[in-house]
């Protein structure tokens, strides 16, 4: 009994989060008296999995000691890049996808390098880094997005394996390798090491700015990986459809307990932290609630969550 | 003394977090002109204690009586308005803002509305005047040296006049002159019926001071008496509940003759100059002499943290060139910093990940971890430092600083180190953590390690080096055998430079 009680006391498994997002799900059972199947709910989770994606990304650089603002215009970039060299022929896919993630892979380099070697905030390199995409993808459309995706691609995205989204297990998937990576690994352990204290850590011998550009990169090409399945979804080329997940990335992190200061959060913790964002924006248009009733809501989540993880961390010593 | 007025007393004071007891019943009476030395080793309630009369905690059993009326502090900013003043171990200064601004925080002198800065920096001069200390009030803090941040802090406590001022270690980061000023300055607080409590675990501290002792073990009340009836074997005894004769280990016998380390005409800038040592096998080689004379700098292009300038750096006789941390472990080189906050440890990170970080491979299989060995390495690093702590997963920023050492000890012994440089390695550990620490490094030095220990504790340096280097502005002033040195000839070797020696010579 004691073992029990000292293992939960110590873990640093996010149950405050998982919490929440069952009485989440029980609020939106509820609130639509029974009439929503569980189908319903996996619809829910496949329109989440881009964020889900993206989310974990974030999670990587703001568990390194930094943060990725660069995300969201990434994926708009993704859609507009994919989207045009594919332009619905299904033999252009790999062609499209290779030029998009190897787009992501020089992004997250250049994220990574400037802030490692010329020791710059990680807010305003990535800040900087999303105006210029936002930039070069006006160049590259010249203001007129152009290209749609085809059946078999969008399938990431709108296909069913029997009761299970494609695009779920795709997330899920995801989840479980980044997870073992963080985890059980050496390379997981030296990255939550060297967010704790890069000063540290570069004392310990670890090569600490390879681990940070590393988490860059890692960050810009899942979220690569959600533009393409956010692409899949849209279908065609259209401006700026990432805008929005910079920020749902971070606040997704951050209700699922990764802190800021680096070295303290996990992706079990994030997974329930996308979920909630998403499920609360469904049950509010469900209940009929404006826009205004969203963000608010969302806000409070936020607030709520990050104080209580703040309590989490004091209580365990 | 006996009949002095009572200014603070707490009476049977106990504190307990979720069940664990961590002080129990203990009393203590702060009396106009006392100065109570509160010793003990790491975890045996003293920070507790002065937080629940200092208002930084409420007490779980027991009542505070200040003037004979009792008090509950709601917080640290209540006892200091009531006139307590805690000056803590870890500095609490904003680094971008100035000496003067830091020391009259919350106290500002107003000109209508807006700040009164020249008066606020004049009023601060005054306050380290008051002390003995010169520090120019408008340098931002961010540009001082620990020793300059420390007085800062205790002019910050002190500007509030208040009536009884406690000191957590305030001397971890001065040297021997800097020290003496503090404690004239406590003397002479002291006639002005203001009340000390000091936390040392430098016993030389408290015999210039203190005129009384109060002792912990575990939380718990051991003795209490006026500090002229104890003498200084008293105190450690009753502290660590044993007698104990020799503080530090026998030297070793036999001298090696296998060089290990070399350094010829070594430098690091102009800060260190022209340097040689050698660093036979299996031996402590200590480096002294006063505070900021190039020890630092050396220690830190030793382990390839800074880049020599000029001359050799030799292990086992052949040249190496050790340019980053990772280089000087290729070399089994193990580096203990002198700041172990911000450089030996994660600090909120466990216990057990700050253990394994420098093994993580060694505990691997193909890139992923093995849990079982890991489990087995964190076990064995608690149990041969002697580690005190419930569970590994604790936060390590929850331990004393004894244990914190020891873990940085621990993390680094693990890579099998050949070298060791240590830098300040007993600062801010308590006692029985300091003796532990000192048969350790004796104990890897038997097993062939050598070891170059950098310490501004005169009789650490004297008690644990086989040879001793003194440095002074750079350069080496003197060498000795250990077991020949006393401070006189250490003093002697750290207040002048060999230059101006050899041109005395040259005069003479």
């Amino acid at each position: 009994m004691q073992s029990i009680k000292e293992k939960i006391r110590y873990t640093n498994f996010p149950f405050g989060v998982y919490v929440l997002f069952l009485v989440m799900i029980l609020a939106f059972l509820f609130s639509t008296n029974g009439t929503v199947s569980p189908s319903h709910l996996l619809n829910i989770a496949r329109s989440a999995a881009p964020l889900g994606i993206v989310a974990m990304g974030q999670t990587i650089a703001l568990l390194v000691g930094g943060l990725d603002l660069s995300v969201g215009t990434t994926m708009s970039m993704v859609n507009l890049v994919c989207a045009s060299i594919i332009s619905g022929d299904p033999g252009n896919i790999p062609l499209g996808v290779a030029a998009s993630l190897g787009l992501c892979v020089l992004i997250g380099l250049v994220n990574g390098v400037i802030i490692t070697k010329f020791k710059m905030q990680p807010f305003l390199v990535t800040m900087a880094m999303s105006i210029v995409i936002e930039g070069g993808y006006y160049i590259y459309t010249q203001g007129i997005p152009s290209g749609n995706l085809p059946e078999s691609f969008r399938f990431i995205a709108e296909g069913w394996w029997g009761i299970l989204p494609v695009a779920v297990v795709i997330w899920v998937c995801l989840w479980a390798l980044l997870s073992v990576v963080l985890r059980k690994t050496v390379y997981g352990r030296k990255l939550y090491f060297t967010g704790a204290s890069a000063k540290v850590a570069k004392m310990s011998g670890y090569h600490a700015d390879g681990i940070v550009i590393s988490a860059y990169v890692l960050a810009s090409v899942l979220a690569g990986v959600a533009g393409l399945m956010l692409s899949a979804y849209v279908g065609v080329a259209s401006m700026g459809v990432g805008t929005e997940y910079t920020l749902n990335s971070i606040a997704a992190a951050v209700i699922g307990g990764t802190a800021f200061v680096g070295g303290i959060g996990t992706l079990e913790g994030t997974f329930p932290g996308v979920m909630i964002i998403v499920v609360l924006q469904s049950l509010m248009t469900i209940l009929g609630i404006s826009n205004a009733g969203q963000y608010l809501s969302q806000g409070l989540i936020i607030a709520v969550m990050v104080a209580l993880n703040q309590y989490q961390m004091k209580k365990r010593r | 003394m006996k009949d002095t007025k009572t200014i603070l007393l707490g009476k049977n004071l106990s504190k307990e977090f979720n069940g664990n007891v961590v002080l129990e019943d203990v009393s203590i009476e702060c009396r106009e002109g006392s100065a109570i030395a509160i010793v003990g080793e790491n975890g045996a309630g003293k920070s507790t204690l002065m937080n629940l009369i200092s208002g930084g905690l409420s007490p779980s059993k027991g009542s505070i009586e200040m003037d004979g009326k009792e008090i509950r502090f709601k917080s640290p900013v209540e006892a200091g308005e009531k006139g307590i003043a805690f000056v803590h171990q870890e500095l609490s200064l904003m680094e971008e803002m100035t000496v003067g601004e830091n020391i009259m925080l919350g106290r500002e002198p107003k000109k209508g509305p807006f700040l009164d800065q020249k008066k606020l920096h004049r009023q601060a001069e005054k306050v380290l005047a008051d002390i003995g200390y010169e520090i120019d009030v408008n340098r931002m803090v961010c540009e001082l040296s620990p020793a300059q941040c420390q007085i800062t802090e205790i002019a910050k406590a002190w500007s509030s006049h208040p009536r009884i001022v406690i000191f957590d270690e305030p001397t971890s980061r001065l040297n021997k002159a800097e020290s003496r000023i503090l404690f004239d300055f406590i003397r002479r607080i002291l006639e002005e019926k203001v009340s000390v409590i000091m936390i040392s675990h430098r016993m030389d501290d408290i015999y210039q001071t203190c005129n009384e002792v109060l002792i912990l073990k575990d939380g718990r009340f051991v003795f209490h008496s006026p500090l002229d009836q104890t003498n200084e074997e008293m105190l450690i005894s009753k502290m660590v509940g044993r007698d104990f004769k020799n503080v530090y280990p026998e030297r070793r016998k036999t001298k090696d003759d296998k060089i290990k380390i070399s350094l010829r005409n070594a430098s690091v800038g102009s800060t260190v100059t022209d340097v040689s040592i050698d660093v036979p096998e299996g031996t402590v080689v200590g480096i002294g002499g006063l505070e900021g004379q190039g020890q630092r700098e050396l220690s830190r292009a030793l382990f390839g943290l800074t880049p020599f300038t000029a001359g050799d750096y030799m292990i086992d006789g052949k040249k190496v060139a050790i340019h980053s941390p990772a280089d000087a472990l290729k070399h089994k080189i193990a580096f203990v910093p002198e700041d172990r906050k911000s450089e030996g440890l994660c600090l909120d990170l466990s216990v057990r990940e700050n253990i394994l970080s420098m093994v993580l491979k060694d505990n691997s299989k193909a890139g992923f971890v093995e849990k079982k060995k890991e489990e087995k390495a964190v076990e064995e690093g608690i149990r041969e430092l002697n580690i005190k702590v419930s569970n590994p997963k604790m936060k390590v920023s929850n331990l004393s600083g004894g244990n914190q050492q020891k873990i940085v000890f621990s993390k680094w012994i693990k890579t099998k180190p050949e070298i060791l440089y240590l830098n300040e390695p007993t600062r801010g550990v308590d006692v029985q953590s300091k003796l532990e620490i000192y048969s350790l490094i004796r104990e890897l030095t038997k097993t062939g390690v050598s070891v170059v220990i950098f310490t501004s504790d005169m009789l650490e340096l004297i008690g644990l080096s086989d040879e001793i280097y003194v440095m002074y502005e750079g350069q080496i002033s003197g060498h000795i055998a250990g077991a020949e040195a006393t401070e006189e000839k250490i003093m002697q070797f750290s207040a002048k430079s060999p230059r101006s020696e050899a041109e005395r010579r040259k005069e003479a």
